[in-house]
């Protein structure tokens, strides 16, 4: 991230005000493109350079694409594809005859694609304006002009008493006020063993302490909430039915590490996240539990949103920290790390939402309690989601370390219709792909690793025998090409070039294509270009034949 | 601090970065988006090494030394995916670059052959109203080098990255070209452009393109 | 960038302004085919501007002088050398043989090499007899170095431009870095954008004034009321380093009670500051650890120019920022060579080093090397000579690399007194308005044809080496004057400007351990002791004055004679722009014209407005000596009551504007306040000239 710009953005606009992304997302749904003027104009208002702006209107998938006044955006996202394979986009290209990323000629409708709306339990998804419809008659619904709201799933919980499924109520801020030192939070936090539930799984108290003892004036609480794995929507459901979990959370972190500030970054393809959020903070502003007083007399607290503006990369810690502050949504190298150069080059606690609304528990009950709810294996709990191919698709909680049979048989059901499970993908698009045969392997860190997945987002997209496994490998692909940010050059032109190999039906040159997954894997700067390998791999390993490989 | 690099050890201040180290004792990596003038960037990962202990190879543009640390520039891996990343590079250019650029003269350095990947190609789209300066759009390798010295030390900002992926290119001012932009003309751009996205007109008449081709 | 496409890369010092860039200078069939920034050069560190780095195509011009010219009635005709050397010695010898060697006057140029400056000055020295040799720096920084002579005992910069990096603040009073000095207004915006705690001064709102903290936009020629009122506050608010003026300084009582006057309030009915602006800049300069301060031309070209640069001074005095990393007074030079030109003594009351032309032991020491009789008594001054010239005292002329008759004020005096010359000598590398005057034009050399030194706005002495050579008949400005000296009598056995440079320092305290080699790439900052170590830092532990002292100046603002009034109501500031460079013969023989074709009047919407006129619309811009037209463009950068343009264009003429009013102590002209009026003409401005390059 460029430390000039950064510093631009910190001299020209308090916290809060309106980033330059966010001000162009104003313009797409005022006028429905990006034109030059509103590049000066933004440039004039963020005291960005206009060359500055014009690169970060190019970016993001949200600004990048004219829109019409009925603008239909289509999920590509893996469950969508595990659904249809794709045939509701073509259903949709076809019945409202645009190409994707096409705006009619009278401006009245253009069709997009996104990824993924996190309707992955009623798959396929169409969002139009604010609506997002879902299920097999969507494409139907939206063609005749007639989307209807889909219905959200119910989380629940396998645990004794839910961690994560549940409302936030301040207690653990109100024990820890009371009861507890910053710096005795960050150890409990220690204690507890919580590990980032972004996918890096990386030690929170180690964030903690970092970004704690950076010398500075301010620090900042990021929350991530730009979950954009396709096929999980599990943050979503923390947004959104739990909000007050997640602000507790991040007070909760602001109080140890001794941050003012909190910014959620929210993807601009939930909708309902953002306001959910900003009510929530409203009504524990009118508490006083967010505010001028909120982590004691005369210690501030206080939590804003802000826009993504579609972009997956932006999930990434320092991505995320740019597209906060406005700029293109692309991946820095670290060091220095948000611990000690984050939000206008101050320290900066980064987690995602999960991680987040894990504290409030330990904060309550203390790290033991934390650590006996997954006995033997990773602490804590863990939230999981189901795609539509499953006969109970939707968000559980459940401890690790229970078998990914057990997740897709007895948790979710098996698929619907009594379809067979050829395979699963977890964790995301940057997720191994696990083949029917390994069900057994336990749901957790080292387990799934040994076996080529991982954890990540916590997300499971089943795929029957419908899925053909070299137009999953064509998909993600296309995902992964689409979704670089163009920085790194092995991901920039290797995912493209991964893609174009499996392209059509010509056999894929095993060894070149090993030789490129290298590149990717050993080069990318990343876990975009160096997760996608993943997947790949899986099928290199699993579904040879069906790949194509010579 | 003291690191080892290929086996010979050598001194390096505090906050030194792996390359640094691998200079200073005279060993050679090859760069592609590293400028001097310039705070690391590690975009282009061409300067991969290996790092005793470490089971990945690591960008040494901006991986600091550590006391002890033991670095292996002749790392198998590190040398395996560099090429590859040449070689990746290449395939996105219409055409081979003009042998006096960098990236030709690192595509020699790693013996760079044959491409493995082919595939999509750059469009053509060229930028020569200003009096000194070309833009040729199908010769960006995006490695940002031209972006990151207008903002850090012309301050001009007159250049930005366009796009994403593939995609990803650059722009002066909105897109309309270096005499439509806070350009100062200052040629540094030019200067730090490994491929000749940027040069100068001149120069490129000097390679034997003339300028009114070059307009066509 | 690689150079396997040339067929040769020499690094040398950049020609245009006073930053002194390294350039790697890149030729092919013996033409330069490119330039690139040298990445080791000390002030540029790997940059350069479109000056440094583009224009350089005048050096194959076809306007290029390439054989020597000698009048013939009322044109020129080619001569040979021999004819032309001839004219011109039996010229000199006449005069000096029949008026005195006081009838004849030189010009070296702040543009030549310190090499050349010596041979020249020593020329009229030792070979004519007179100290009626000047520089154009007299034009520009003559009161800056008069005043830091007084103020700390020597005359340059007290630091470097490293200290920009090192500074916590910074005070850029009457200079616009990133248009007149690119690439250290880059450095300096650079440090601002990372912290740098910036006020900017000055009538314009400068680009740097967008990173400051705070903008005092002072009217022209109330810049000493400012820093007086800075002054005020530092003392008011506690802000002064006692300790520093108590070990250091001498004078401090006069001053302080000077001060009392200089209420906020005041300073602001005076200059139009805001009195809260004022007291944040103080507190911005005073409460720093480490703070300097940058000026250019919009300081000294004033009638009291060198009694602000003293109040500068002050200002650094009472805060002990002098003397140490990132506590520096930086004049920003105008030109590649003003530092050098004036430190080698090609001026009419000094030898090299600033040592007074009547000051027995150092004309001995110059007797004895150069085995002639010098003169003890001062010689004329630029505006003196031509005030000579026209009063019919002084009689011939040898001018080189200057174009006074356009960039010198008052154009119609100077074109007066160059008529009324006997003889004019110019040597050159264009034709240009002063050669029109001229009986013999010598054809000379740019700076990318030729060896020798240039002195940077740090103080650093930097090797200038060829890339080309000269072309056609043109020569070496260092072997015409050399030729002329002998021819004229005095053989100055030096027959390299390596040659010179070893004359400079056996003469030269500060010179005394400078030698082409020590120079390297990196060059040296007088002074040069014997072995060779050189001094980025002046005074770090005492000034260079009697008993080690700075010198406080008690001196009260004063206001400028030329105010404006009812019939002149606007104030014309005069200044650079970034694609042209001074008179503009390199520049518009360059591409760069393609950049910036014309140049324009800047006025605020509101005079406009009370004048009626449009933007883009043709005025005409009258002062009490001249008038010119010119196009209008509107624009909020400039305070009200003010105008500016800039001087790079013959067609427009800007100077003809200035009058005779000059620097109390220095006699350097106040091109910065003229009193005008402007007025719509009611005509569309011609189309601009059409960009044609005379590239042979």
């Amino acid at each position: 991230m460029s430390r000039n710009l950064t510093a631009l953005v910190a001299r020209h606009s308090s916290l809060g005000e309106p980033t330059a992304v966010e001000l162009l997302a104003q313009a797409v749904r005022e006028r429905g493109a990006v034109v030059a003027d509103d590049v000066r104009d933004v440039a004039a208002r963020t005291g960005l350079p206009e060359a500055t702006v014009h690169g970060i209107a190019t970016f993001y998938d949200d600004l990048r694409e004219p829109r019409g006044a009925l603008d239909v955006r289509v999920c590509t996202g893996t469950a969508c594809f595990a659904a249809t394979g794709g045939r509701h986009v073509a259903e949709l290209s076809d019945g409202l005859g645009l190409a994707l990323g096409e705006r009619s000629e009278d401006g009245s409708v253009s069709l997009g694609e996104t990824v993924c709306l996190g309707f992955c339990h009623c798959s396929p998804a169409v969002r139009v304006g604010d609506v997002v419809d879902a299920g097999p008659q969507a494409v139907a619904r939206v063609l005749s002009r007639e989307p209807r709201q889909a219905a959200e799933p119910q989380a629940q919980s396998l645990l004794a008493e839910p961690v994560l499924t549940r409302a936030g109520d301040w207690s653990g801020l109100r024990r820890v006020l009371a009861e507890l030192t910053p710096d005795q939070l960050v150890e409990e936090v220690a204690q507890a063993g919580v590990l980032g539930r972004g996918g890096a799984a990386f030690p929170a108290a180690v964030k903690w302490r970092l970004t704690r003892q950076a010398p500075a004036a301010e620090r900042f609480v990021v929350c991530n909430g730009d979950e954009g794995d396709a096929g999980s929507y599990i943050d979503k459901q923390l947004m959104e039915h739990s909000p007050e979990l997640l602000l507790e959370g991040m007070a909760l972190a602001a109080y140890a590490i001794g941050a003012r500030h909190g910014v959620v970054l929210v993807r601009s393809e939930y909708p309902r996240s953002r306001p959910a959020l900003e009510e929530a903070a409203e009504r524990a502003r009118e508490r006083g539990l967010l505010g001028p007083d909120a982590l004691g007399d005369g210690i501030p607290f206080d939590v804003i949103v802000v826009d993504g503006a579609g972009s997956y990369v932006v999930g990434e810690e320092t991505a995320l920290l740019a597209c906060l502050q406005g700029l293109r949504g692309v991946v820095s190298s670290r060091p220095p790390y948000p611990a000690q150069s984050g939000v206008r080059g101050l320290p900066t606690l980064v987690h995602n939402v999960e991680t987040l609304c894990n504290i409030p528990f330990i904060a309550a009950r203390g790290a033991q309690a934390y650590r006996e709810l997954s006995p033997g294996a990773t602490p804590g709990s863990k939230l999981v989601c189901f795609n539509e191919r499953f006969a109970r698709p939707g968000v559980f909680e459940i401890p690790f370390g229970t078998s990914v049979r057990e997740l897709c048989e007895d948790v979710a059901g098996g698929l619907r219709d009594g379809a067979r499970l050829k395979a699963v993908q977890i964790g995301g698009p940057l997720g191994g792909i696990l083949p029917a045969s390994l069900l057994d392997t336990p749901f957790d860190l080292e387990p799934l690793a040994a076996v080529g997945c991982m954890v990540g987002h916590g997300s499971l997209v089943g795929f029957d025998e419908e899925t053909g496994m070299r137009d999953l490998a064509r998909h993600l692909l296309g995902f992964g090409a689409q979704e670089s940010c163009g920085k790194c050059f092995p991901c920039r032109v290797g995912l493209t070039r991964a893609h174009e190999m499996v392209q059509g039906d010509a056999a894929v040159d095993r060894a070149r294509l090993e030789e490129l997954l290298e590149a990717l894997e050993l080069g990318s700067l990343c876990a975009h270009g160096g997760g996608m390998p993943a997947p790949i791999r899986s099928l290199i390993a699993h579904f040879p034949d069906e790949l194509g490989l010579a | 601090m003291r690191v080892e690099v290929d086996g010979a050890p050598v001194e390096v201040p505090e906050g030194a970065t792996l390359l640094e180290a691998v200079r200073a004792a005279g060993a050679r990596v090859p760069t592609l988006c590293f400028d001097e003038r310039l705070a690391p960037f590690g975009a282009c990962r061409v300067c991969l090494v290996g790092v005793e202990g470490q089971d990945k190879p690591v960008a040494s543009c901006t991986t600091p030394c550590r006391d002890g640390m033991r670095i292996d520039t002749r790392d198998p891996a590190a040398r395996r995916v560099a090429g590859a990343v040449v070689e990746l590079v290449l395939s996105e250019l219409p055409e081979p670059p003009a042998a006096h650029t960098e990236l030709a003269a690192v595509a020699r350095e790693l013996g760079v052959g044959e491409l493995r990947w082919t595939g999509r190609v750059h469009e053509k789209r060229h930028d020569m109203r200003h009096p000194y300066l070309a833009l040729q759009n199908e010769l960006c390798i995006s490695c940002g080098r031209c972006v990151r010295i207008c903002d850090e030390v012309q301050g001009a900002f007159a250049l930005t990255a366009t796009g994403r992926g593939f995609e990803a290119n650059i722009a002066a001012g909105i897109d309309a070209g270096f005499r439509d932009s806070t350009c100062v003309s200052c040629g540094a751009c030019a200067d730090t452009c490994p491929t000749d996205a940027i040069t100068e007109l001149s120069l490129l008449a000097l390679a034997g393109t003339t300028t009114e081709e070059a307009q066509a | 960038m690689s150079t396997e496409r040339f067929d040769s890369t020499i690094t040398t010092t950049c020609g245009y302004c006073g930053v002194g860039c390294r350039l790697d200078a890149h030729a092919v069939a013996g033409r330069i085919a490119s330039i690139s920034p040298a990445l080791d050069g000390p002030a540029n560190r790997g940059h350069a501007c479109v000056k440094g780095r583009f224009a350089h195509q005048f050096s194959r011009s076809r306007e290029r002088l390439t054989a020597p010219l000698v009048r013939e009635g009322g044109s020129f005709r080619i001569a040979t050398w021999e004819e032309a050397l001839d004219r011109v010695a039996s010229g000199l010898r006449r005069i000096r043989d029949e008026h005195g060697p006081d009838a004849i006057a030189g010009l070296a140029s702040s543009r030549a090499t310190n090499e050349d400056c010596w041979v020249m000055q020593r020329l009229m020295r030792a070979a004519i007899g007179t100290n009626n040799i000047d520089n154009c720096s007299r034009v520009c920084h003559s009161p800056t170095s008069y005043a830091l002579r007084r103020s700390f005992g020597m005359s340059g910069a007290t630091g470097s431009f490293d200290d920009i990096d090192a500074a916590g603040a910074a005070i850029i009073i009457g200079a616009n870095p990133t248009q007149a000095h690119p690439v250290v207004g880059a450095r300096i915006k650079q440090a601002a954008l990372r912290g740098l705690r910036l006020v900017t001064i000055d009538p314009r709102r400068i680009e740097l004034a967008d990173h400051a903290v705070v903008h005092l936009s002072a009217r022209a020629g109330t810049n000493a009321a400012v820093m007086l009122g800075l002054a005020h506050v530092v003392a008011r608010d506690g802000l002064l380093d006692r300790d520093f003026m108590d070990a250091r300084t001498e004078g401090w009582d006069r001053v302080e009670e000077l001060l009392e006057a200089y209420e906020p309030s005041e300073v602001e009915r005076i200059t139009g500051v805001p009195a809260g602006d004022l007291e944040l800049a103080a507190h911005v300069y005073g409460e720093a650890s480490t703070a300097s301060i940058f000026w250019g031309l919009g300081v000294t070209e004033h009638r009291y120019g060198s009694e602000v640069v003293q109040l500068l001074a002050n200002l650094a005095l009472m805060t002990g920022n002098v003397g140490r990393p990132g506590s520096a007074l930086l004049p920003l030079r105008g030109q590649n060579n003003v530092q050098g030109s004036s430190d080698i003594g090609a001026l009419p009351d000094t030898y090299s080093g600033y040592r007074a032309v009547g000051d027995e032991a150092t004309a001995r020491a110059f007797e004895e090397r150069w085995g002639v009789p010098l003169s003890r008594e001062k010689g004329m001054t630029i505006p003196q000579m031509f005030d000579a010239a026209i009063a019919g005292d002084l009689r011939a002329m040898f001018i080189m690399g200057e174009d006074v008759a356009q960039t010198d004020p008052d154009s119609a005096h100077v074109a007066r007194a160059m008529e009324s010359l006997e003889l004019l000598v110019c040597q050159d590398i264009f034709e240009n308005e002063t050669t029109r005057f001229a009986d013999v034009i010598l054809p000379a050399s740019a700076f990318l044809e030729k060896e020798g030194t240039f002195i940077n706005a740090e103080r650093r002495i930097q090797h200038v080496q060829p890339a080309i050579s000269p072309p056609g008949g043109a020569r070496t400005d260092f072997d015409i004057i050399t030729t002329l000296s002998r021819m004229l009598g005095h053989e100055m056995g030096l027959d390299t400007p390596a040659d010179a440079m070893a004359d400079i320092a056996a003469l030269t305290p500060e010179f005394a351990g400078v030698t082409f080699e020590r120079l390297g790439r990196r060059g040296l900052q007088w002074p040069v002791s014997p072995d060779g170590v050189d001094s980025p830092i002046l005074f770090e532990h005492e000034f260079a004055l009697p008993g080690g002292r700075g010198h406080f100046a008690a001196l009260p603002y004063k206001p400028s004679n030329e105010e404006p009034d009812e019939e002149l109501p606007l104030i014309l500031v005069t200044g650079r722009r970034l694609e042209h460079y001074n008179a503009g013969t390199m520049t518009r023989r360059t591409r760069n014209l393609d950049l910036m074709p014309t140049d324009w009047l800047e006025i605020h919407p509101d005079d406009a407005a009370a004048a009626g006129i449009a933007d883009g619309e043709l005025v005409e811009v009258r002062s009490r000596v001249g008038r010119i037209e010119i196009e209008a463009r509107l624009t909020e950068r400039i305070e009200p009551g003010h105008v500016f343009t800039a001087f790079h264009f013959p067609e427009i003429r800007t100077n003809l504007l200035v009058g005779a009013e000059m620097d109390i102590n220095t006699s350097c002209p106040q091109y910065k306040v003229v009193a005008v009026a402007v007025s719509p003409l009611g005509r569309p401005v011609a189309a601009a000239a059409p960009a044609v390059l005379a590239e042979a």
